[in-house]
């Protein structure tokens, strides 16, 4: 063994030699990695300083020509999540198309929006995104797509300034603490989760609750918000029980253990795939007649069909925030009916193309408060001062300040029914903004179980 | 190739990667780049290749360990994601500079890759491969443990600051450009250490392994100590890779690993070449441009993104049959001027009734038709 042993020696000195090298090329490092924090300090400090305090975003206008505005975004077009992307994407363009069409655009400007596909994986995600920025030099990213996914990008657009626009994810970490060029959209879970944990402990006050969620963010916000509404209530968590989104989504095992630790009712922070297969198993296989109450994602008619149909997901709960699709005479319904069906004519129209047309109207209002000097900074400041705006399709008014980046801050409950959910009850509000007009008063409302009214409740003002 | 044109092409291509950064402001090269991505999918950004050099780190490693010694990893995406979360960790939590982050990233990793090789190595057949399966399918669910989450962040991960080029040279190169030398460098370094193990004593005992376990111990090779250290070689490369992803990243979570990124890297380095360092560039040249391509070819023809495993898999077939060493094997036929009488040859071993292929043939393409079995999974 002389011969390997020469050979393990010479290995060694080489590997030292390559660990000098990288040492000393990565060494001086640290001054720049040691100053790291900034990013974060900025937006803290910023956040601090009310609604001045814009002046660190340079009144940019990359992407801005008088005749367009290139906006971007980052959607899952390929992989097991691609059924997002390709409804979303539709409805959002469908509605830029519409604007650019019947209005010209805004203040004279065509909104062009550039879809890059990031197959929902994080690091994908930073790939496109920077080709967005660095390359194909957007103005601003819209509604990009996922919580780990946008994760990736969050601190690199933060960093470049770029406006990172109505992000669809309603993961708290994002706006809490605030950084002033990025905005949410969905409701965040935790208060959603505190919405359904008031239901509950009205409608159901001795409920054995068992949950199933994500293990990931979204299900652990949704927990959270339950557990801090049920708190000093006589309802009770009797099993949690949690899934991999990666694996496949078959929840026999989880619905199984919720129903041997002696659960009631239960509670589910899922996708649609996997909220299916709980519908499927706890109806089907156990036959087991427990209330289903679901995170709002799974609120698409799709989700029902998977459940093997009405049979099976009658009666199971969901939260809504837009307008139910199947409300064939709801005007804003129609509308967005006839938008996809003369945009984007091979597109299906579903709550995703809805929600892709919600997205939509709010870039659209932001770019016409900010007016005709658009730039980065101007774009900013425009979203923050967006107040009692009621996109066509939403159920409340969005009211924006410097210290409130999260839009849709309000839900109604709805009850699958035959091919569809049906909303019910009073609108649950939860506005963060002081003064706003958003309903009677800031607290959650809830009073759900009022029958089956289908006319979604207009807002008080 | 004579020596001296070999001397220079070796100059050529240094003098590409170092400038490379600065091509793309050049205005025709900048057309080509913007007409290669429309056209194939293929980025050629800064930032890309930044990428590309992290996944040939962690490809040279796997193909150490595949390609020359013969064994199989399933999951080593798990690997991967040890050097990541460890580099991150040190860069989150401590004020650790980067090139020591990425040193330790890669020596830890390869610690616990000897300590997960070394009670499967001791069984024959494809417990190794089994082993590290299961680690990747059981990655997610560790990192998101609440006991640990203080430290790997949990189901966030963790979001590290932005890759800054140090004052001194601020005028000389943008953020992105010393991102991609300070991932380039020592992805270079690690590819003449690769090629260098590959050439020594070690490198053939791993090969004579590959060839015949029974033949490599008769010639004195210990099986034990061999594979258990071309496992933990490729932990190495693994671990220092991950390093170079969080760091060029500034993102780990645990979704950024997932199984099929794994058997994405089997298929990557059985396509470029296997038992080669050519191969391996090629490899990461596959996996890191494969889903751009993709998805330029979903835009054409919707059905490709349902079928990308399908085609992944047939892909491999038609490798392992008409092309047993790969992209790489193919080049070098070429450039030997032999790849029509090598290609002709192969058809008409294939045909009924011919003798068999040669040795080293069979040796390789038993290989992978391992490997087609393990990826179906």
């Amino acid at each position: 063994m002389q011969v390997s042993k020469n050979a393990l020696l010479r290995l060694l000195l080489l590997l030292l030699a390559a660990t000098m090298f990288v040492a000393l090329s990565c060494d001086d490092e640290e001054d720049g990695g040691g100053t790291d924090q900034t990013p974060g300090a900025t937006s803290d400090a910023t956040s601090e300083d009310g609604d001045s305090g814009l002046s660190d975003i340079p009144e940019d206008t990359t992407g801005v020509t008088d005749t367009q505005i290139l906006l971007g975004t980052h959607m899952p077009l390929t992989s097991e999540a691609a059924l997002y992307g390709q409804q979303i994407v539709p409805g959002m363009q469908a509605y830029f198309d519409f604007i650019n069409e019947t209005e010209g655009g805004v203040n004279g400007r065509q909104i062009k929006l550039l879809v890059e596909d990031d197959g929902y994986s994080p690091p994908r995600t930073n790939e496109v995104v920077r080709k967005l920025v660095e390359q194909d030099g957007v103005f601003a990213i819209v509604g990009g797509l996922g919580t780990a996914q946008h994760s990736a990008v969050f601190e690199y657009l933060a960093d470049a300034k770029v406006p990172d626009l109505f992000m669809a994810t309603g993961a708290t970490l994002f706006t809490d603490p605030i950084t002033r060029t990025a905005f949410g959209f969905n409701p965040n879970y935790i208060q959603e989760g505190n919405g359904i944990g008031k239901y509950i402990a009205e409608n159901y006050p001795e409920a054995k609750v068992g949950v199933i969620r994500q293990n990931d963010d979204f299900g652990a916000d949704g927990l959270a918000g339950i557990r801090q509404a049920i708190e000093g209530s006589t309802v009770e968590i009797v099993s949690e029980q949690t899934y991999e989104a990666a694996n496949p989504p078959d929840l026999t095992v989880q619905v199984q253990r919720l129903q041997n630790d002696g659960a009631d009712l239960v509670v589910v922070y899922s996708l649609p795939r996997q909220a299916a297969s709980v519908i499927k198993v706890a109806r089907e296989q156990l036959s087991w007649d427990a209330p289903l109450i679901f995170s709002g994602v799974v609120a698409d008619p799709t989700t029902i069909a998977l459940a093997g149909g009405a049979a099976n997901a009658d009666g199971a709960i969901t939260t809504a925030y837009l307008r139910p699709l199947n409300q064939a005479d709801d005007p804003a319904i129609i509308e967005h009916q006839e938008i996809m069906a003369e945009y984007q004519p091979d597109k299906a129209v579903s709550n995703l193309s809805l929600f892709g047309q919600s997205v939509a109207e709010m870039v659209v209002e932001t770019l016409k408060a900010a007016g005709q000097d658009l730039n980065r900074r101007s774009v900013i400041a425009a979203a923050e001062s967006i107040k009692g705006f009621t996109c066509s399709v939403c159920l409340a008014p969005i009211n924006l300040s410097p210290t409130d980046h999260r839009p849709i801050e309000a839900f109604q409950f709805a009850e699958a029914e035959g091919d569809s959910w049906v909303v019910f009850g009073d609108l649950v509000s939860y506005e963060s903004t002081d003064g706003a007009d958003s309903g009677d008063d800031a607290e959650p409302t809830d009073d759900a179980g009022s029958g089956d009214d289908t006319e979604p409740t207009e807002t008080p003002e | 190739m004579r020596p001296s044109l070999r001397i220079i092409a070796w100059i050529i291509l240094g003098l590409a990667l170092i400038f490379f950064p600065y091509f793309e402001t050049w205005p025709g090269f900048h057309w080509f780049l913007v007409h290669l991505e429309e056209q194939t999918g293929i980025n050629l950004s800064t930032f890309q290749m930044t990428t590309f050099a992290v996944w040939l780190v962690v490809l040279m490693g796997l193909n150490l360990l595949t390609g020359y010694s013969g064994q199989i990893s399933l999951g080593h995406g798990a690997l991967v994601a040890c050097g990541a979360y460890i580099a991150a960790i040190l860069l989150e939590h401590t004020a650790t500079p980067v090139g020591v982050a990425v040193l330790v990233g890669g020596l830890g990793t390869a610690v616990i890759g000897f300590g997960i090789g070394i009670p499967s190595l001791r069984l024959s057949g494809p417990y190794l491969a089994i082993a590290t399966l299961a680690l990747i399918v059981s990655m997610p669910q560790l990192l998101k443990l609440d006991a640990i989450s203080d430290w790997t962040g949990g189901a966030t991960g963790i979001d590290l600051p932005l890759a800054r080029a140090p004052g001194s040279i601020d005028g000389l190169v943008d953020d992105r450009q010393w991102l991609y030398y300070s991932v380039m460098a020592p992805a270079v370094i690690m590819t003449i250490i690769a090629w260098n193990i590959a050439r020594s004593p070690i490198g053939r005992a791993f090969v004579a392994i590959r060839d015949s376990e029974v033949g490599a111990q008769q010639m004195g090779v210990n099986l034990a100590v061999y594979k258990t250290l071309a496992f933990a070689l490729s932990a190495l490369y693994a671990g220092v890779g991950g390093a170079l992803f969080a760091y060029s990243q500034d993102f780990v979570s645990p979704d950024s690993f997932s199984v099929f990124q794994s058997i994405t890297f089997l298929v990557a380095i059985v396509i470029g070449g296997l038992g080669s360092i050519l191969g391996a560039i090629l490899a990461a040249a596959f996996f890191t441009f494969q889903s751009g391509v993709i998805n330029r070819l979903t835009e054409l023809l919707p059905a490709v993104d349902q079928l990308r495993w399908a085609i992944y898999g047939g892909a491999l077939i038609i490798v392992m049959v008409f092309l047993p060493t790969g992209a790489a094997g193919f080049v070098r036929q070429v450039a030997s001027g032999e790849a029509w009488r090598a290609t002709t040859a192969r058809l008409q071993a294939l045909l009924p009734g011919s003798r068999s292929a040669h040795a080293n043939e069979a040796t390789i393409g038993r290989e992978g038709s391992q490997q087609e079995g393990d990826s179906d999974e």
